[in-house]
């Protein structure tokens, strides 16, 4: 098999399939690091006696008064709003390149005092993914405000399989990231370091030394009474931080290797009191939140008539809300069949789609179908003024909404 | 009439300039998977890399004097000191000691100002202090981590 068959094997096995995805993830990442970075106080690194500015040996002619606390406070304002803006996709490129560039000069600066801190390298590269590698996406202000011209970009970006280069960039930091980690363990310390009690010790150091502050006290002492299970642990880190680089390649990792990674670095916190706030955010990436498919040219069956819907007549609270729809809907035309109608298996035909009960809804709407919760959303979108709203059901991961949304209707 | 490639061309080179920024980060974070190197954007994230066999761990502590009281109180946690941790704190007082005494001075001196600051914002209930006082502190656990002995030196006060 040539590179290039297996290079687009790759991309088509492992590109996200919803254009909303690179859209949700930039709202998380965008949010959280406002809420995270809003009470900072950056300024106070500024007034701290300058035999602490440690910058590296390129920026040595820097000054640290070229950090004066006015100019920081001023920086750290902008990026707020630059921050809120990228949130929400208001001037969303302007507002993400202008966010990285102003969030790494803080975050820079920050870690040029006295000690240089991994923690938020991971946000970097991830504000970098969604500001530099994506594409225009489809949850934006602006796709409401700049339609015409936004739709336009949106039909490149998808076809430059855009949001690819962002999910995976990040996911491939994080995956090189732990694998760093577990081959600087394997290089300093050998296989010793998952044998001979290194973690037990490390929790008696942090449980005495009082360091941070642990969210569940005294787990620490506790295990550290036990240095077997310590081992255990340290050898199930080990091979954790190594297999993490699966989950470039295989969904199967990205279900179990990517959580665990996650459950991982929470029990630091838990456990021991070290915070990776904003690394766990950047899991987003691992995360599906649309579910739509692109149908065959020839197969676009909704590409002229009103957007057409299947739902699961058997399901009250389907049956309920299809009524809802078309009592405040008649102007906007949605198309309601049954599953069990002959009219349901015959645009599923046509439309070479498959129906799935679980999943309770189908919309056809121009070339796309989209299942399950996402069908219910965009029929929000499709009925307008408040309903859209509804959008932000978006921000549920889809592997919470479409099990919430099907148990409902049992 | 030939056609001009200008939008073409220009798609192109936004592709190429785009698997560059995928590729060229990607690129020096995988060199990191060979080389023994901590940096900032870059590294190998060798936080807790090293065996560790002892059971004694050296440390600075940071402790309050309660104004009138003048007792003391522990100060080790990030809330007092918010945005500054304790690591920083650490590689700080290790960088001041180094230096002279007024850059120790000065230190401590914004430690306070920052106790002051975060207990205005309601970031913690401590009280009014009269001085800080940074101990070097040895935790010594060989009987077990239920029988420590802990020894203390005060190396600077303000």
């Amino acid at each position: 098999m040539s590179f290039s068959r297996l290079a687009a094997d790759l991309l088509k096995r492992n590109t996200t399939a919803s254009p909303v995805d690179l859209g949700v993830m930039r709202c998380w990442v965008f949010g959280l690091l406002f809420v995270h970075y809003v009470r900072h106080d950056f300024a106070a690194f500024a007034r701290l006696p300058t035999v602490l500015w440690r910058p590296p040996f390129w920026l040595r002619s820097l000054s640290m008064e070229f950090f004066e606390p006015s100019r920081v406070e001023a920086l750290h304002g902008a990026w707020l709003v630059l921050l809120a803006f990228a949130c929400i996709g208001l001037w969303v490129r302007i507002s993400g390149l202008g966010a990285l560039l102003v969030g790494v000069i803080l975050l820079w600066f920050e870690n040029t005092i006295a000690y240089a801190n991994a923690k938020d390298v991971l946000i970097i590269w991830a504000m970098y993914a969604l500001a530099v590698l994506s594409t225009p996406d489809q949850l934006s202000v602006d796709r409401l405000l700049f339609r015409r011209r936004f739709e336009d970009a949106s039909r490149g970006a998808m076809l430059d399989k855009g949001e690819f280069f962002a999910i995976h960039f990040v996911r491939a930091m994080l995956a090189l990231m732990f694998c760093c980690a577990a081959l600087s363990k394997l290089r300093t310390s050998g296989i010793h370091w998952g044998t001979n009690g290194t973690l037990a010790n490390l929790f008696a150091a942090k449980a005495l030394t009082w360091d941070r502050s642990p969210r569940l006290p005294g787990l620490a002492e506790a295990l550290a009474r036990h240095p077997m299970w310590c081992d255990v642990l340290a050898r199930g880190v080990l091979l954790l931080e190594l297999s993490a680089p699966l989950v470039l390649v295989s969904q199967w990792a990205r279900r179990l290797v990517a959580p665990a990674l996650f459950v991982m670095l929470a029990s630091f916190w838990l456990l021991l009191g070290i915070s990776f706030p904003m690394t766990l955010v950047c899991f987003v990436f691992f995360l599906r939140f649309g579910d739509e498919v692109e149908l065959p040219a020839s197969d676009q069956t909704g590409a002229t008539g009103p957007p057409r819907v299947v739902f699961d007549a058997g399901s009250r609270w389907c049956r309920a809300c299809v009524r809802c729809f078309e009592k405040r809907a008649a102007s906007k035309s949605l198309e309601f069949t049954p599953a069990d109608d002959a009219r349901a298996d015959a645009l599923l035909r046509d439309a070479h789609v498959s129906w799935s009960r679980g999943r309770r809804w189908l919309l056809l709407k121009g070339n796309t179908a989209y299942r399950g919760s996402a069908a219910f959303i965009e029929m929000l979108a499709i009925m307008g003024g408040v309903w859209r709203l509804g959008c932000l059901l978006y921000l549920i991961p889809r592997c919470l909404r479409d099990p919430l949304s099907s148990r409902r209707g049992a | 009439m030939t056609r001009s490639p200008g939008p073409r061309a220009a798609q192109s080179v936004f592709k190429m300039a785009r698997l560059l920024a995928f590729l060229v980060p990607i690129s020096i974070q995988s060199c990191y998977l060979f080389r023994q190197a901590d940096g900032w954007l870059f590294g190998n994230f060798s936080l807790f890399s090293a065996l560790s066999k002892s059971t004694r761990d050296t440390r600075y502590s940071i402790y309050g004097v309660r104004q009138g009281e003048r007792t003391e109180l522990r100060l080790d946690e990030s809330a007092y000191w918010a945005p500054l941790d304790l690591i920083r704190i650490r590689a700080a007082l290790v960088l001041v000691a180094r230096a002279s005494k007024d850059d120790e001075g000065r230190f401590l001196e914004a430690l306070r100002e920052r106790y002051r600051l975060n207990a205005e914002r309601g970031r913690h209930g401590g009280p009014p202090l009269e001085s800080i006082r940074i101990y070097r502190v040895t935790y010594d656990w060989t009987a077990g981590v239920d029988h420590p002995t802990i020894e203390r030196t005060l190396v600077m006060e303000r």
